[in-house]
């Protein structure tokens, strides 16, 4: 698998199932998964609550940009943890990869199991960017209990 | 090792016609010389490009090690055969070759000579081959698969290598699709359950669903309203615990394997506090999935407020004056010899003083004693009567009004004393002449003790032993007669069933079971009871009553 270049971001945290989360640019965090990462719903609740915590701690919601090409795997549970997920942390997730298999999984999300954010698919790292940083002006907002 | 002295042309034209890839190459595998063929297989124009490069340059990385150990075996054994090895063509592309070598001297050194095949076209049939194998194992496992999730088993799952092939997808994608069905599977059943159970627990009719085996398995909340039972109380019990001992629904639903339907069929469900319900009844068969009949589904409307009631109550009614007339019947030959005997007595002492008044010999005292005699021998055919026509007549609409039990007692035996005494019956009055009133009505108190008294008597008339004991307690603010025989006592299992409708223990044709349920209807309705004492050694049954109608209290 291709190394991921997070030279220029700013590392952030490794979550509990494994997951670094790092600063791509202010609001649009890069998430990567360890390589070969099977989702169980344990997993995806450790994300979850994970990535919550990081981002309301930088006071602002923002745009989350997925490497799934990593993902080997993706079980019932976790899909519907996923898509029954109302948080506020986040103004979209962008599925970044190009194999069958992301393909494969990332169709779940767009059709049974649509979260109740936005999410797109796309095999181009400029692409998920650029739709991350519409969906932040769109839909971005500060968290005010967090600042004070 | 071969030393091979040949000329320049010769070994020229050998080389290039081998049809495969040749190359010589030293000790430290550098290309000595090679042919058009092995030039090709590299990806390269002509032999300057690669003479004097090591032959490792365009082996794949993967497999240096390898090539590496066959070098060894080589150099040990003089010879290679057969080593299969990836190079890396000049556009990046893999070249799959099978190796022969040989270890050769020349001029001092030693060289080893390599003939190479290119077997792209035989790898490639190979694993054409191999996914077409694995494919088909696939297809097994989806078939499986299938006839599984056929029967509702949505744990199956495919087996996945985890190399992220096309194969490997696809059945990653199966396994989630499986995952999915399953869940929107137990919610569809689950929302299928929950909406047949409303539409059962909402319909405004009673709903029974019976086993095979005639059993209560399912009851809806208005059989639970209307008849006061929990619904562990009926789940399991035979239905008719819960209807009378009426033939004509058991037949109805024995009938259903001819017939498609019951419908509208009148009956009487006994509620918890064993009063009859009426009811109309409405069935079809519970079928299972293989055709055969595996229960019955019954409806049925409370029938309460309906003419069908009042048709029900007043068919009892009718049954109370049957029962009633029935019993006097059996009383007739009792009654008229109570009657006669006193019709006799005062034929004789009549007779007895026509003929003193004939031959002028009375005297005042024997006339006075005689006509004593007979008025008081009159005064018992009036009681007799008094006490007929008030056990005959419909008492259920007269008022409540205070009554001397003594009046009550007398009312009662008026009619069977001297039926008893005749069948060598001892009557015992236990407690003499109880001086005390209760607020009655005499019709209906009379009814019930000379029924108890003859059911006593029936129970024991063909005994060794004949007696009927009656005695009355004061209780301060009620009254309680009992009435026990000499009999042996009653069976538990009787015992139960004694005052449910239309059950008896006599033989065919004698009563008509009516008495005792309706005995303790009409105490209930005076604000008493009416039970058999079982812990009496031979029979006895207790009225309890007020002395005072509740509403007086």
């Amino acid at each position: 698998m291709n190394e991921i270049d997070t030279n220029s971001w700013r590392f952030l945290g490794k979550s509990p199932a494994g997951y670094e989360i790092h600063e791509i640019e202010p609001d649009i965090y890069a998430l990567i998964p360890p390589e070969n990462h099977k989702e169980t719903e344990n997993t995806a609740r450790l994300t979850l609550e994970f990535v919550d915590e990081v981002i309301i701690s930088r006071g602002r919601s923002g745009a989350l940009l997925v490497y799934a090409d990593r993902m080997l795997s993706m079980d019932g549970g976790a899909r519907r943890v996923y898509a029954k997920a109302r948080t506020q942390t986040h103004n979209c997730v962008a599925l970044l990869g190009g194999t069958s298999l992301t393909r494969a999984i990332g169709s779940f999300f767009l059709g049974i199991n649509k979260p109740s954010v936005a999410m797109k698919m796309t095999a181009s790292f400029e692409v998920a960017l650029a739709w991350c940083r519409e969906m932040n002006q769109k839909n971005g907002h500060a968290f005010e209990e967090a600042k004070s | 090792m071969i030393v091979p002295v040949v000329s320049e042309q010769l070994y020229r034209l050998v080389v290039e016609a081998t049809g495969m890839g040749y190359v010589a190459i030293d000790a430290d595998g550098r290309v000595v010389d090679a042919n058009r063929e092995y030039v090709r297989l590299t990806g390269h124009r002509n032999l300057d490009e690669i003479r004097g490069r090591s032959v490792i340059e365009w082996i794949a990385p993967y497999e240096v090690e390898k090539n590496a150990a066959a070098v060894k075996k080589c150099a040990r054994e003089g010879f290679i055969r057969n080593l299969e090895i990836d190079y890396i063509h000049e556009d990046k592309s893999i070249v799959p070759v099978e190796i022969a070598a040989t270890v050769a001297a020349h001029e001092k050194s030693v060289l080893i000579l390599i003939l190479c095949r290119d077997i792209s076209v035989r790898r490639s049939s190979e694993q054409r081959l191999a996914a077409m194998a694995e494919f088909e194992g696939f297809v097994e496992q989806l078939t499986s698969v299938f006839m599984a999730l056929a029967q509702k088993d949505f744990s199956v799952r495919l087996a996945r290598k985890e190399d992220r092939t096309q194969l490997d997808v696809l059945i990653y994608l199966v396994n989630a699709m499986i995952e999915e069905l399953a869940v929107v599977f137990d919610d569809a059943v689950e929302k299928e359950r929950y909406f047949a159970s409303n539409v059962i627990e909402s319909l405004a009719e009673m709903l029974i669903v019976l086993d095979g085996d005639a059993r209560i398995c399912r009851v809806n909340r208005k059989v639970l309203d209307i008849l006061g039972f929990e619904e562990t109380e009926l789940i399991g019990k035979p239905f008719d615990a819960l209807i009378g001992p009426d033939s004509g629904i058991f037949n109805a639903i024995a009938s259903l394997g001819e017939k498609p339907e019951i419908k509208e069929n009148a009956a009487g469900f006994v509620n918890k506090q064993g009063e009859l319900v009426p009811v109309l009844i409405s069935g079809r068969p519970l079928m299972a999935d293989s055709g055969a009949i595996e229960g019955v589904v019954l409806s049925a409307k409370d029938e309460r407020d309906s003419n069908l009631l009042r048709k029900l109550q007043s068919t009892q009614q009718q049954l109370v004056q049957t029962a009633k007339l029935t019993a006097l019947g059996e009383m007739a030959a009792g009654i008229a010899h109570e009657i006669n005997t006193p019709l006799a007595i005062i034929s004789t002492l009549s007779g007895q003083l026509k003929e003193l008044l004939d031959e002028e010999r009375i005297e005042n005292p024997v006339l006075k004693e005689m006509a004593l005699s007979i008025e008081s021998t009159s005064f018992r055919i009036a009681r007799i009567i008094t006490g007929l026509r008030a056990y005959s007549r419909d008492g259920s609409a007269d008022p409540f009004s205070v009554t001397s039990i003594q009046t009550v007692l007398e009312s009662t035996l008026s009619l069977c004393a001297e039926s008893l005494k005749h069948h060598g019956i001892k009557l015992i009055l236990e407690n003499g002449s109880p001086d005390f009133s209760i607020e009655c009505r005499l019709s209906e108190i009379s009814q019930v003790l000379l029924n108890l008294v003859n059911n006593a008597r029936d129970a024991v008339e063909s005994s060794e032993e004949r007696w009927i004991g009656i005695s009355v307690k004061d209780r301060v603010d009620r009254v309680e007669i009992s009435v026990s025989d000499s009999g042996r006592g009653i069976p538990p299992e009787t015992a139960e069933r004694l005052f449910r409708p239309f059950y008896t223990t006599k033989a065919a044709g004698k009563g008509t079971g009516l008495g005792l349920s309706i005995s303790r209807k009409i105490i209930e309705n005076h604000g008493g009871k009416l039970y058999l004492d079982a812990g009496f050694k031979n029979t006895r049954f207790v009225v309890e009553l007020p002395k005072l109608h509740e509403k007086r209290i």
